[in-house]
């Protein structure tokens, strides 16, 4: 059978089971998007901007687990993935994206829209492939698709020069696995591995699992708890980690790092043993390296091997697939118990429960975004998918929205990219209709990709989204607050009309003010079946979130949250003064 | 000036984009690159790096793991084996009738090959560790060097270290199955 370039690509997304391209068609991939007219079967999602056609291709994946696939012309088109794709490398999320290319007689000559798009992305991607022969073509979609999901995923690049698009050659499609040298597939552990592990849990006396993105990705839950469980040891998540063990668990911390409570910080800290399961020890994570964890042996269990020792020296470093790896440690593990150890965390956890802003009862006047955030888990159930921005509300959301099963917390965690939460949710909506997606942003990263909505709009797209609006940039105020002696330079920031704008794109939006008016706005969003809407929640404008490890210090030396008595102090010194100029409350250290 | 340096072999696939990518590897995790020497082996599918990175064994072990990152990487190698370490040196030397016996006569010491001869110049090879390369420099100085080109260390482990263990008969070892769906298009097109 005789294709084209543009046919045969077309061929074999089919045949890797993608039912939905996010994309955005230009000169140079035209041919393509001429030739998906011939495979209906295939969904194709006009985004506003390429960077949301990413970041949707990059929520489906991490919502099913599947590739998500986008689509760009070149040049412009291409250099507007990005964003997308970085943001899909630090966070190991399977997707690969399409590029239109000027012919290849063109290239290397500044053609119209052209870009070294593979160049340009070749420290953002697992892998990239330009194209020069369509007699290559299957065999490279096919290989990039069995890339970007196995072992550790990652986005991978496809660059197609339109003359290749164009020509046309024999269609075989190369039946054969995939056969790569150098792609190790995860090899169960080394037996003297598995048994040193499970010889230093049994003897460790202040054990702490640290669970990460692995333990999602990996499908890893249930052992993860069931080690716990059987050692009594207790768990801290890391953000992207959140659902990798139900929160309500009696063994969960609750998320560790910067913005993690203080009783998770004091634990890590006191441990004499960290067993690492599928995280990276990320700066957000461990503080200062020099004094991070220094009373504790590790064991750290990663799929890729450069994680291991690159910033927290591993007793033992096991590659291999996390469940696999903790199935084979479960099988030779002695069972402990932990009382004495897990009862001197919990005199840390009464200490943070009793600075709990939710449960104090604030101000008459007063409306947190921390509030909206757990006013909205309320009125939800909380058995929901939320996709949440970068900034402030996501670190509340981390805190105040327990998460209790894997993929309904997606995130921009590694690359913190504003604007990831709208086209994300987007995308998660459409990899699984049946579940209830929220987008939790703020009014900074919701105007950075807030076109999207009319993409939502057309696509018909039943996302809700929770608007946390403070008129700032709130976390960039919160440093300047902190460490650059409240200089508020080009942190406060100008809004539309948030209703009036949902209107303006044919959405529906409601205000809420008061905490007690959420139940209500959210219950109106739920019930709106057809397409999004916006609910937006005009918070107080000052706030901070406590508690926080300053980047680079020691990770239990936090920046605590005022116990109750000091809130209240605190809060009399600021009545005095108008809300924008009001000199926010210090930190007490 | 004198700093540790750490020698790395690997050996991969041999793809259009291999040598961007590694050299983007080291460039994106900070190596200090001291030297780079990367071609083909005895099969074109297959090529072979021997780098040399500033820094102690960590240095090297760390960028072994990074390397194995890279879906290109067969085999890659920090560790301090045995091995030959052979640098190449092609040196421009001025030479008139008066001076060439002498610089004929440096050759055999230093067991260089002597390969262009003009007027008033002659172009030596010369291979072997680095350090002779300097020193063969040095005693060539007060002829007047013209230009020189070198190349970093090629490394290959000595007897049994063997780094390329690859059975060249067996199929199911080749790098990747690219090159046979290739051949199979390219059979389909003819019939």
């Amino acid at each position: 059978m005789r294709l084209t370039g543009s046919e045969i690509l077309w061929e074999c997304l089919r045949r890797e089971g993608v039912d939905v391209v996010y994309g955005y068609p230009g000169g140079a991939i035209l041919p393509t998007y001429d030739a998906m007219t011939k495979y209906p079967e295939i969904r194709h999602v006009l985004t506003r901007h390429e960077q949301g056609a990413a970041h949707m291709a990059d929520g489906y994946a991490r919502m099913t687990g599947r590739v998500g696939v986008a689509m760009a012309t070149s040049g412009p088109g291409a250099t507007n993935l990005v964003t997308g794709l970085a943001t899909a490398m630090m966070d190991s999320s399977p997707i690969v994206c399409i590029t239109g290319q000027v012919p290849t007689s063109a290239m290397g000559g500044d053609a119209f829209q052209e870009a070294d798009v593979t160049g340009i992305t070749l420290s953002v991607t697992k892998q990239s492939y330009m194209v020069c022969d369509v007699k290559n073509l299957a065999y490279i979609v096919k290989e990039a698709f069995y890339i970007a999901r196995s072992g550790r995923p990652g986005p991978v690049v496809i660059d197609l020069p339109k003359d290749v698009q164009l020509a046309s050659t024999e269609f075989v499609y190369p039946e054969e696995p995939i056969r790569l040298a150098g792609l190790r597939l995860p090899q169960p552990a080394p037996v003297e591995q598995v048994t040193a592990a499970a010889k230093m849990i049994a003897e460790a006396e202040r054990p702490v699992i640290l669970a990460g993105h692995g333990v999602l990705i990996s499908e890893a839950g249930r052992e993860l708890a069931e080690l716990a469980e059987r050692t009594e040891t207790p768990v801290a998540l890391t953000l992207l980690g959140k659902g990798g063990m139900p929160e309500s668990h009696p063994l969960c911390l609750g998320m560790m790092g910067m913005h993690g409570e203080a009783a998770v910080n004091n634990a890590i800290q006191e441990a004499d043993l960290l067993i690492a399961c599928g995280m990276r020890f990320d700066d957000r994570v461990t503080g200062n390296l020099a004094t991070y964890a220094t009373k504790s042996k590790k064991i750290h269990i990663d799929v890729d091997p450069a994680e291991i020792n690159k910033n927290v020296r591993a007793d033992i470093g096991i590659v291999g697939d996390l469940r696999q790896v903790l199935t084979q440690i479960l099988d030779v593990q002695e069972n402990r118990t932990g009382d004495a150890w897990l009862a001197k965390i919990r005199t840390w956890q009464d200490d943070t429960a009793e600075r709990d802003i939710v449960k104090q009862s604030p101000r008459r006047d007063e409306f947190l975004a921390a509030q909206a955030i757990a006013e909205l888990r309320k009125a939800t159930g909380g058995d929901v998918v939320n996709v949440t921005d970068v900034g402030q509300h996501q670190m509340w959301e981390a805190q105040y929205f327990p998460h209790e099963r894997p993929n309904t917390l997606l995130t921009s965690g590694g690359m913190g990219t504003m604007g990831f939460a709208v086209p994300a949710a987007i995308g998660a909506k459409m990899g699984n209709p049946d579940e209830e997606v929220w987008a939790i942003v703020g009014d900074g990263g919701f105007q950075m990709t807030m076109a999207e909505l009319m993409t939502a709009v057309q696509e018909g797209v039943e996302i809700k989204i929770a608007l946390i609006n403070n008129g700032y940039l709130g976390m960039v105020r919160q440093w300047q607050e902190f460490f650059y002696e409240e200089r508020y330079n080009s942190t406060p920031m100008a809004t539309p009309d948030f209703c009036k704008l949902a209107e303006a794109f044919g959405i529906p939006a409601v205000r809420v003010v008061h905490a007690e008016d959420v139940e209500a706005a959210v219950q109106q969003a739920r019930s709106h079946k057809k397409g999004p809407m916006l609910v937006e929640f005009v918070v107080e404008q000052h706030d901070i979130v406590y508690p926080m490890v300053p980047a680079g210090a020691d990770l239990d030396n936090m920046i605590r949250r005022p116990h109750p008595p000091a809130m209240h102090l605190a809060e009399q010194a600021q009545g005095d003064e108008a809300p924008m100029q009001a000199a926010p409350m210090r930190a007490a250290q | 000036m004198f700093f540790e340096t750490v020698r790395v072999s690997a050996l991969f696939e041999n793809r259009p984009d291999l040598l961007s990518r590694t050299v983007g590897l080291l460039y994106r995790r900070s190596f200090d690159v001291v030297s780079f020497s990367l071609g083909q082996t005895d099969r074109p599918e297959v090529a072979r790096l021997t780098v040399v990175v500033k820094g102690h064994e960590a240095e090297g072990k760390r960028l072994e793991r990074e390397m194995q990152r890279m879906i290109h990487t067969i085999r890659v190698d920090a560790s301090r084996r045995p091995a030959v370490d052979r640098c190449h040196g092609l040196i421009k030397v001025g030479a008139d009738t008066a001076s060439r016996a002498d610089i004929f006569q440096l050759c055999e010491v230093f067991r260089a090959q002597v390969i262009d001869v003009a007027n008033d110049s002659m172009i030596i090879e010369l291979a072997g560790e680095g350090a002779k390369i300097n020193s063969f420099v040095e005693v060539l100085r007060p002829f007047g060097i013209v230009e020189m080109v070198r190349s970093g260390p090629m490394s290959l482990g000595r007897s049994d270290h063997v780094l390329d263990d690859t059975d060249r008969n067996e199929k199911t070892q080749m790098p990747s199955t690219w090159t046979e769906h290739r051949r199979e298009i390219e059979s389909t097109e003819l019939n």
